[in-house]
């Protein structure tokens, strides 16, 4: 695991790191794929209907449809970093969600598993639901409002599960195992 | 058909446009590859993929303006 993103603690053990399930990279690309392919078509049906056509004619339209391709495999490259670099990892202690937002713009929220108050899940369509991917909303306890909002998670009803299941175990080892006095401090402390 | 003036070097200035910006671009990315990646191996294939990518598209563009 990079510590360049986050600071993982030498106690701290990583149960589980995510990305956004395949499609959002297909959704995201197919716009760029459909477009660049559409140059080379129509300059195909072009080419199609000149009769006969010379060699310099077909250098020149290989030059331009291999220029535009240059363009669309950069416009690839974006997409694919916007995507691989988007990650969540969920911790014996926290939830970290990492965004590339764009290139040089890169956001790191950290909730703890103290502060998760509640988990709410949400398949926003058919392909969603058939391919089980989804948002998860995470809900914090404090005022903060430091809340991870996770589209595109792969398997959304096992990992919201796990995060519940996580957070009720880390209560009862952290909160729920201190004396009363402590456990209320502590409850006021979060709250 | 036969291509006059500065028709043949306009395509050189795009073709050296689109390799120094397949370079520059590849550069920025290939920096977040490496700094923001969690798996190595993968970042270095993806600059390898990419890089591969741009000198196949460099190569027929270039190949295409000889043959003129």
């Amino acid at each position: 695991m990079s510590h360049t993103t986050f600071n993982i603690q030498h106690d701290e053990q990583v149960l589980l790191t995510l990305r956004k399930h395949w499609f959002m990279l297909v959704r995201d690309a197919i716009g760029v794929i459909f477009v660049g392919m559409l140059l080379p078509v129509l300059g195909s049906l072009a080419l199609s209907v000149m009769d006969p056509v010379s060699n310099t004619v077909a250098a020149l339209f290989i030059f331009v449809f291999t220029a535009w391709f240059l363009l669309v495999w950069i416009a690839l490259a974006i997409i694919w970093t916007n995507h691989y670099l988007d990650m969540w990892v969920i911790t014996d202690r926290r939830i970290v969600h990492v965004e590339q937002v764009r290139l040089f713009v890169r956001e790191v929220t950290t909730l703890p598993l103290e502060r998760v108050q509640d988990a709410t899940l949400r398949y926003n369509g058919f392909i969603e639901t058939m391919l089980d991917f989804g948002t998860i909303h995470v809900q914090s306890a404090g005022a903060d409002e430091n809340e991870v909002i996770m589209h595109g998670m792969p398997h959304p009803n096992d990992v919201k599960r796990m995060i519940l299941g996580l957070v009720d175990e880390f209560r009862e080892h952290h909160v729920y195992a201190r004396p009363p006095e402590e456990r209320s401090r502590h409850s006021f402390q979060s709250d | 058909m036969e291509l006059q003036g500065l028709f043949v070097p306009l395509l050189w200035i795009v073709f050296l446009g689109g390799m120094v910006m397949s370079a520059a671009i590849g550069s920025i990315l290939a920096y977040h590859w490496m700094r923001f990646s969690a798996s190595p191996p993968i970042a270095f294939a993806t600059i390898v993929v990419y890089a591969a990518g741009c000198v196949v598209l460099l190569g027929v563009m270039f190949a295409s303006i000889v043959a003129l």
